[in-house]
């Protein structure tokens, strides 16, 4: 499975070009979704084998497509990706019996969570000395659209995951 | 013997790694920054390009299905339209406001004389209020050079400079302040001076004009050049509505930018005017 590797890249790349070119068409009230942010997320949240370097690789690749474009230095992204990461890990270590339950419901809430750190994240350690965060009207319909989106892709990519796993079972005829 | 323990062990080795590797990276990426960020770009100047064009004719083909985004079409051509007209209608306003004064206008045509570089957009970061154009150092762009569309619209002015690529400050972005005044009709009136100054996504407000000044709905406000950010009579916006309210010293108003960051593919930088 070594192509995963450039897989991950190439798809964060394409997906990070598209980002500032592409879907600033397609804003709402003047917010794009990040689509990086989100395939980062499904990603992380719904992979089924832990492995920690290749995780970690992740983290790497969507942390520097986020911050390439954007005016924070470079990193800052990766630290922020690096502890909503470990966040996720221990969400998904405290509510590992009602995972399978409800969910969408929990895919749903912990995006929410995530997206809402996430911000809040970026803030803080782009300007430590100051923390400000919005959560007026217009910063509900951006997480409105992205919850959108991410709900769109946790469906697509339970059907790739479906796919791949009947692909690997035993054909005995 | 306790295998769990171990394991433990293990984890705490595995996160003292990763952060390990995460801290060199960060470190690197950040000695760097400037080519690693400039190679970026000149690698995917091509594809955003593309993108860029596709986006545009996407956006076009779904709002075909609108009646209501086709006249938003139609409209923005009126408006570049009468963007051109408002602009002349600036040079000349403010030579005949000269003229009224007894100053001569040669100093005004002086003042216009740009030497403009045109640049393309690469790149649109409209969240962060930014864009990227595909000329740099190499190119004579420095940092706070203003950038204006063909229409002497303002758009903004360059924040930081690489060696083949430049990113832009759109004059909405939350730290873009600078003076404007309001388009006058008659030479003979008090001028209106106040600030721009950016909210983030795309928005900006008038601030700090006198509440004894007037300003109405649909004025029309261009760089005043008073603290020097920008040269003068350079197209802002207009006015959407104003708040005026008397315990205040100023008062505010809401405007309507004129520039369009979705619709336009090429920008100019004045690369003789610099704060």
């Amino acid at each position: 499975m070594w192509f995963k590797y450039p897989a991950i890249v190439m798809l964060f790349f394409i997906v990070s070009l598209l980002q500032v070119s592409f879907l600033p068409y397609f804003s709402i009230m003047t917010f794009t979704p990040n689509v990086i942010s989100i395939i980062f997320f499904i990603i992380i949240f719904l992979k089924r084998e832990k492995e920690y370097y290749y995780e970690l690789f992740i983290i790497v690749i969507a942390g520097f497509c986020l911050d390439i474009f954007s005016n924070y230095y470079l990193g800052l992204s990766i630290i922020s990706l690096f502890i909503l990461y470990s966040l996720i890990q221990l969400i998904h270590y405290l509510f590992k019996e009602r995972q399978n339950t409800h969910l969408l419901a929990y895919f749903m809430v912990s995006f929410l969570f995530y997206f809402m750190a996430h911000g809040l994240l970026v803030q803080l350690l782009s300007n430590p000395f100051t923390m400000e965060f919005n959560l007026g009207s217009i910063t509900l319909i951006e997480v409105f659209y992205n919850l959108v989106l991410a709900v769109a892709g946790f469906f697509v990519y339970k059907k790739i995951q479906s796919l791949a796993s009947k692909d690997r079972q035993l054909k005995l005829l | 013997m306790n295998i769990y323990v171990k394991k433990q062990d293990y984890f705490w080795q595995k996160v003292l790694v990763g952060v390990g590797i995460l801290i060199a990276l960060i470190l690197f990426l950040n000695i760097f920054e400037s080519p690693v960020r400039n190679y970026f770009y000149i690698a995917s100047a091509p594809v955003t390009k593309i993108f860029l064009k596709s986006g545009n004719a996407t956006f076009s083909f779904f709002a075909a299905f609108f009646p209501n985004e086709n006249m938003k079409k139609e409209n923005m051509l009126l408006r570049q339209e009468n963007q051109k007209l408002l602009s002349r209608l600036a040079i000349f306003q403010d030579s005949l406001s000269k003229d009224y004064l007894n100053q001569g206008a040669s100093q005004i045509a002086k003042e216009h004389s740009f030497i403009l570089a045109m640049v393309h957009i690469i790149a649109l970061d409209v969240s962060d209020d930014f864009l990227f154009i595909d000329k740099g150092l190499k190119d004579g762009i420095s940092e706070s050079m203003p950038v204006i569309s063909s229409e002497n619209v303002l758009y903004g002015k360059v924040h930081q400079v690489y060696d083949n690529f430049s990113k832009v400050m759109l004059i909405s972005n939350s730290a873009s302040v600078f003076d404007v005044k309001v388009q006058n009709d008659a030479p003979s009136k008090k001028p209106v001076y106040g600030a721009i100054k950016g909210i983030s996504n795309r928005s900006l407000y008038l601030d700090l004009v006198s509440s004894e000044s007037e300003i109405n709905e649909g004025d029309v406000l261009v760089t005043s050049a008073l603290e020097g950010s920008f040269p003068r009579n350079i197209l802002v916006g207009r006015i959407v509505s104003k708040d005026k309210n008397d315990l205040k010293p100023f008062q505010t108003a809401k405007v309507d930018h004129f520039f369009d960051v979705k619709n336009t593919d090429t920008l100019f930088v004045i690369t003789n005017y610099k704060k």
